[in-house]
């Protein structure tokens, strides 16, 4: 079996730490992380610890040598922002608000921008978004989510914008990511697809 | 070779005060992500700020002159995700 060899020495922290990081992730069972300096070589050790795997350490001329070995098939690894697990069918997200839920606009506001940020830092990306009714001031006011909307959209996304809604609320010529749509384009689109996500 | 952009994490001790600090960041144009808390970091409320590294300091300063509580946190972005290094708080 193949047993990476990460050269990390001379790399600013944290760069070795998220190396070995991106080899857990991947399930890499065994590989060895090349570091010059004590506290990377303890930053290795705790994460190796928290992820499952046992950490041999030896001196050597030019530093350290962590070696990562599988102690488990599964770790149980904490990841600072698990990805959602991948759906095997596409999906829809429909958002017909700016916000998530009812309440205090801010929050509402905030909650929506994480909800994008969570879709576009994760692994399960929607084949497409529709913005409906005010949902569009998602495409159009927001810098915060027109760049999550914005990097969905350069990696494929579909990001279909209600023309209605715009017209109605002014917006056609503010829109900032995203094509604009009609009701016809959204109902097949809705009709398609077996799993529509709605905020 | 990685392409890691260094970042800071801010995290607070409730909601209120990470609206307030978001609000006061729009006013003054600073740049700033929301993102929600890294759930290492849960003990804080959910709502986070992610930063640029360089702007830890002048944002630091905003904050406390407006008495908003909050603890910063290292962070790296590799493709498109953030990786925040233990133990790292500013």
């Amino acid at each position: 079996m193949e047993h990476p060899i990460i050269d990390a020495r001379e790399k600013p922290c944290p760069i070795p730490f998220v190396l070995a990081k991106k080899q857990i992730e991947e399930h890499t069972e065994d590989f060895t992380v090349l570091v010059d300096n004590e506290p990377a070589y303890q930053n290795l050790k705790k994460l190796a610890a928290a992820s499952g795997y046992s950490a041999q350490i030896q001196q050597t001329e030019q530093g350290y040598s962590v070696v990562f070995s599988s102690d488990k098939a599964v770790h149980d690894f904490h990841d600072l922002q698990k990805p959602p697990a991948k759906s095997d069918e596409p999906w829809v997200l429909l958002l017909k608000s700016d916000v998530i839920g009812q309440g205090e606009f801010e929050l509402g506001r905030n909650l929506m921008r994480m909800y994008l940020y969570t879709v576009r830092t994760g692994n399960d990306y929607p084949r497409e978004i529709i913005v409906i009714n005010k949902g569009i001031l998602l495409a159009t006011e927001d810098i915060h989510t027109i760049e999550s909307l914005k990097m969905l959209e350069d990696a494929g996304v579909v990001v279909r914008v209600c023309g209605t809604c715009l017209d109605y609320y002014h917006k056609t010529e503010a829109l900032k990511v995203g094509t604009v749509s009609n009701m016809y384009e959204i109902a097949h689109s809705l009709h398609e697809h077996k799993k529509v996500l709605s905020w | 070779m990685v392409k890691g952009k260094a970042v800071a994490v801010v995290t607070f001790p409730s909601t209120h005060y990470a609206i307030s600090a978001e609000r006061l960041l729009a006013a003054k144009a600073c740049a700033y992500t929301i993102i929600p808390t890294p759930s290492e970091l849960s003990h804080q409320c959910g709502i986070a700020l992610q930063i640029s590294f360089d702007d830890v300091q002048s944002i630091g300063i905003l904050l406390k002159e407006s008495r908003i509580r909050f603890l910063s946190h290292r962070g790296t972005i590799v493709d498109n995700r953030l990786y925040l290094e233990e133990n790292t708080m500013l």
